[in-house]
């Protein structure tokens, strides 16, 4: 059961913000009106299917497309030879992959060929007639086989750096080695002589799937020196970008239209199957769909496996003293956003504790298998549940509370986290003393059961990039022009709250649309927690420029000089007991029933260029508690109880808050529990359905979650709020890790399979026994 | 029920039953097979339909799960199936999944093919023409995936004898994908107090749920007193006896605990309700 404590008192506000108001979307949703790109068709338009490789590495010495062109309702089929008078290279990060496979594939699953027929069904028959001959290569389809000196090497020549990774110069690539992040502070040497307690282990993290419902869909339309693309992508402008590039249009004659999107959670960020199904679309000389399968989107994107080292010192006490971590993420065949979550990852190896000194060495690695991208929480989860389980691990040496060995060494409030970067803004003990409470922290504890915390942070809110438009119209209603893409998060609720409180207008007369880049003014991304904080900004001062312009007006009705005698309430403006409505005030005017007022709002950098370096915009708080119990005899592992915390400086909406930790803790649980992608040596990824890679159900949820919020009103988002949504997923494995530990079996590899903690119990059996 | 067997047998390879279609839908979007023509058996008369006659349960081969958890006379007479059947994968599978399509189908990882087996159910089945005959279940499946079935030959029923007085069923299953990764079954029968009977069936782990004799013969003799032991005993003795799908060095020895675990819990299950009345 879902239990929910709200520890801080809501100071009372206005008409929206603060409100548990209902989803905006929910009523479409749950009546199966909502249009996703699945459901929409344009006129003339064809099916696409796609050829996949089905080898890892290989050379493509043929390939004969004749039979399936004379195929049935086949329009057209694309191969490498319709690229010839492009530059076919995209990757925002790095420009390594080609629109379709080259004179290589480099995974299975890459595409290879695609058709564009009048049906589904013709152009999936179609592909089967394709014949293509490949040479095969040596593979390398794990970190290690990747790193060794006779590995093959998958990218030959000079590294071509993408648009829009914010990383600086990028390093030379290295063998497979294709980004490096590597930070020092102090000399970790000179902390090793007063160190009595050293934690020093090998761990392994999981490739895993980012699961959402819908999968990838695009419609293409390339007509007229001119490009339409329906996408559910959750950075349309940054796609807008790259599809401008690989094709050769100004931006401007780019336009890509977002609906709602089926859930996203990273992996549908940056540019996916939007390339190849304009490439097919400008073949075909008709729009073009493509709707993957879920065996397709698994090999689309996902989260980077990853193999990490991590040393911890100590004093005798408990002072910690020194952290060394080298880690190795898997980013698959093509970078994709591989270099941002090495340099995450990176930056969340340390743990916001008093170090003396740290060293950090991350690589990014190519390898044999589908690409990896963001998911939820990215690097931060990577590392969090390593780095926490050492933190417990020096407790447990030094006979302290793990609770009390983090109030003695995490960060304060204002503690340089890096240096030239955005001190730490939160208050981390009191965080992770409230959710340990909620858990009922130094309870007795009954045999086979455990408890943990975690504390972490994550970098949020990208580049701070995003502008927004606010319109009010002659009969008062309000129209919000944001480009946040609405995928189940409620951002479109959140952008109508914040317009309504600054206009002190019902909830109810505010509309969002979605993303269309021809008309919703720049927003850089729908991800890194950043939504309400910097595109919520833009539009709390897009709505408060509509705002002026309605003051200036009821100023020449009212007939008085000093807008400070104005009031502004209940969607009207008041001249001490005199008002007029909003819509009053639009018609007067324009002297007619017409014309709208324009807000724009705008959201840039502070200071500075708002590199990463510089940011973030708000440092999310990763803080979670669980407790779990452990059968020994099977290894089974259930969670018993989570608590994680929202640090959100304000919440806009608290239930939709709430909600977000849920879904994220459900996540982590899948995450730390069993989800795992398998790739065999070959490359082939062996559990590419539902049915062998299993996703978290309402079954797996635990007895209790509680979600904490914590509002101190210290934001730079609107109404002081900063975002959630990310850190309850790097804190949640780490907890539970931290729990099982605390039940005696401490764990080096996630997922927790059965099989695997039983393993790892009849080990530590074995060795108590041989003592 | 002649027609559409005959009208496998005329088509051939390319001609497949089809049911509630979970298993088979899946097998052809995989693009393992390929079927140019499928024989509905859903509306059969008859075919769905339970009934009793000398005690003996008989339920339709394409009879739905959800059907068979729901299913009063199941419940009366074989209550142990209403269990299992309400258990089975999700309420989507189970609202279509056929109990003819998952014994035909013989994936390992079946709940019912381990319960019928212990349970000493049957199989009629019926062919092209007037051919009928009757299967105990531990002679339908020959291997993982394999039936002794014919190509043209349906699952008409599957029957299920009553109880022995004093009998007590158990079925237990662990599930960490979609599938169970082990079912067991113990039916023990009590007189006086005593444990004079037992079947202990093992699946999933195994290429095909088996009767496993020296659990079996751990549990027979036991006594309130001798219990815990007992059921450890047989444990152990089915770790033993199981013959393992998969005894790889990484997955052998967990599957073998499985099997030793829940085979005791399970057997304790049974026996504590067979010496309670
Ligand atoms: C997600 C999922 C989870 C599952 N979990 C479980 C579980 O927990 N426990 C468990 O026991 N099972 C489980 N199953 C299996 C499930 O019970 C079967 O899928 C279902 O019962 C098959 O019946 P059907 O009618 O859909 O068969 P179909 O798919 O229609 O047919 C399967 C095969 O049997 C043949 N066939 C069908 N009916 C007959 C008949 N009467 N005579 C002869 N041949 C026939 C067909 O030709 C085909 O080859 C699961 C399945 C899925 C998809």
């Amino acid at each position: 059961m879902t239990d929910v404590i709200r520890r801080v008192d809501r100071q009372s506000r206005g008409t929206a913000v603060g409100r548990n108001v209902g989803r905006l979307d929910a009523a479409v949703k749950m009546s199966g009106r909502a249009e996703f790109v699945g459901d929409l068709e344009i006129p003339r338009m064809l099916f696409g299917a796609v050829l996949r490789s089905p080898v890892a590495h290989a050379r493509i010495v043929g390939l004969d497309t004749s039979e399936a062109e004379r195929m049935p309702g086949v329009v057209a089929v694309l191969t490498r030879d319709d690229l010839n008078d492009l530059d076919p290279f995209y990757g925002h990060a790095i420009r390594d992959r080609p629109i379709i496979a080259l004179e290589k594939v480099r995974f299975v699953g890459e595409p290879v060929a695609a058709v564009a027929a009048t049906t589904v069904a013709q152009a999936e028959a179609a592909i089967l007639h394709i014949d293509v001959e490949y040479e095969e290569l040596p593979v390398a389809a794990n970190i290690a086989s990747a790193l060794d000196p006779a590995a093959p090497i998958l990218h030959e020549g000079q590294l071509r750096s993408g648009a829009a990774h914010g990383l600086g110069d990028l390093p030379d690539r290295v063998g497979n080695i294709c980004y490096q992040y590597a930070i020092e502070r102090g000399h970790i040497e000179t902390t090793d002589a007063s160190a009595a307690i050293v934690i020093d282990r090998e761990y392994t993290f999981p490739a895993v799937y980012q699961y959402s419902m819908e999968t990838h869909a695009v419609i293409a339309k390339y007509s007229g020196g001119e490009i339409r693309l329906w996408a559910n992508c959750q950075h349309p402008f940054l796609v807008r970008a790259e599809i401008a590039m690989l094709f050769d249009l100004a931006i401007e004659q780019v336009r890509i239209t977002v609906p709602f999107l089926g859930g996203g959670f990273g992996s549908k960020s940056y540019t996916k199957m939007e390339p190849l199904a304009v490439a097919l679309a400008r073949k075909a000389g008709r729009p073009v769909k493509i709707v993957n399968r879920v065996d397709e989107s698994m090999v689309t994107s996902r989260r980077h496996g990853m193999k990490c080292r991590m040393r911890t010192t100590a004093t005798e006490g408990g002072r910690l003293l020194g952290r060394e971590a080298q880690f190795w993420l898997d980013t698959g065949a093509y970078a994709d956003n591989g270099p941002r979550v090495t340099a995450t990852a990176g930056d969340a190896a340390p743990g916001p504790y008093r170090w003396q000194a740290f060293r950090v060495d991350g690589q990014c690695v190519y390898t044999n298998t589908s690409p990896s991208g963001s998911y939820r929480a990215f690097g931060a989860t990577h590392l969090q549940w390593i780095g926490e389980s050492q933190i417990d691990e020096v407790a447990r040496a030094a006979g302290i509370d793990p609770l009390d060995l983090r109030r003695e060494n995490l960060l304060h409030r204002g503690d340089e986290i890096r240096s030239r970067g955005k001190p730490l803004d939160a208050d981390l003990i009191g965080d992770v003393e409230k959710a340990a409470a909620a858990i009922g922290w130094g309870r007795e504890r009954l045999a086979n059961r455990g408890m943990g915390v975690s504390v972490g942070l994550l970098a949020a809110g990208a580049h701070p990039v995003s502008m927004a438009t606010v319109k009010m119209g002659a009969t008062g209603g309000v129209a919000v022009l944001v480009a946040s893409t609405e995928m189940g998060q409620g951002t479109r609720t959140v952008m109508a709250q914040i317009a309504a409180e600054v206009l002190t207008v019902p909830f109810s007369s505010v509309v969002v649309a979605g993303a269309d880049t021809g008309f919703t003014p720049y927003d850089r991304s729908t991800g890194a927690s950043r939504s309400t904080t910097v595109a919520g900004l833009g539009v709390e001062r897009a709505a408060r420029e509509v705002l002026d312009s309605l003051l200036e007006t009821a100023q020449e009705v009212f007939g008085v000089e000093d807008p400070a005698c104005l009031e502004v309430r209940d969607g009207a403006i008041w001249n001490g007991t005199d008002s007029r409505t909003m819509a009053e005030l639009v018609v007067s005017r324009f002297g007619f029933i017409g014309g709208e007022l324009v807000g724009h709002g705008e959201v840039k950098p502070e200071s500075g260029s708002g590199s990463y370096e510089e940011g973030p915009v708000f440092w999310e708080v990763c803080v979670a508690a669980a407790e779990v119990e452990v059968d020994p005899e099977t290894g089974v592992v259930t969670v018993l109880q989570t608590a994680t915390v929202a640090d959100v400086g304000t919440a806009i909406n608290p239930k939709l808050v709430e909600r977000q930790d849920e879904g994220a803790t459900v996540q982590g649980l899948g995450n730390a529990l069993f989800e795992e992608m398998i790739f065999a040596e070959d490359g082939n990824l062996l559990n590419d359905t539902l049915l062998d890679y299993r996703v978290p159900t309402t079954m797996d949820l635990p007895e209790r979650m509680t979600s904490i919020i914590v509002e101190n009103h210290d934001g730079p988002g609107p109404f002081g709020a900063k975002g959630c949504g990310e850190g309850a997923f790097a804190a949640v494995p780490a907890a539970i890790v931290n729990a099982l530990a605390d039940a005696g079996v401490l764990m080096n590899e996630l997922p927790l399979t059965p099989r695997r903690v039983w393993q790892r119990i009849q080990q530590l059996e074995h060795r108590s026994s041989e003592r | 029920m002649e027609e559409a067997a005959s009208l496998l047998h005329r088509f051939g390879d390319v001609a497949s039953f089809y049911a509630g279609g979970t298993e088979l839908l899946l097998v052809m979007k995989m693009g393992l097979t390929d079927l140019s023509h499928l024989v509905d058996l859903k509306r059969i008369d008859g075919l769905r339909s339970v009934s009793v006659s000398n005690g003996t349960l008989r339920i339709g081969g394409a009879a739905t799960h959800r059907e068979i958890e729901s299913n009063p006379l199941v419940m009366e007479y074989a209550p142990a199936m209403v269990s299992v059947a309400s258990r089975i994968a999700n309420a989507r599978v189970r609202a279509v999944g056929t109990l003819g399509g998952n014994l035909a189908f013989a994936d390992p990882a079946s709940d019912p093919a381990t319960l019928l087996t212990a349970l000493g159910a049957c199989v009629e089945v019926r062919g092209t023409g007037d051919s009928r005959r009757t299967l105990p279940l531990e002679d339908l499946w020959v291997g993982a995936y394999q039936t002794a079935l014919d190509h043209d030959e349906l699952i008409e029923a599957v029957t299920i004898p009553v109880l022995k007085p004093g009998t007590s069923v158990a079925h237990e299953r662990m599930k960490f994908q979609e599938r169970p990764a082990i079912t067991v079954t113990v039916s023990v029968t009590a007189v006086n107090g005593s444990i004079v009977d037992a079947r202990v069936v093992v699946g999933a782990v195994a290429p095909v749920p088996r009767r496993l004799a020296r659990a079996e013969y751990a549990l027979v003799g036991l006594v309130a007193e001798t219990t815990e032991a007992g059921v450890d005993l047989a444990g152990d003795a089915a770790a033993d006896g199981v013959q393992l799908l998969d005894d790889s060095d990484e997955a052998g020895p967990y599957n073998r605990q499985l099997t030793r675990i829940l085979v005791a819990r399970t057997a304790r299950q049974a026996i504590e309700s067979a010496l309670l009345v």
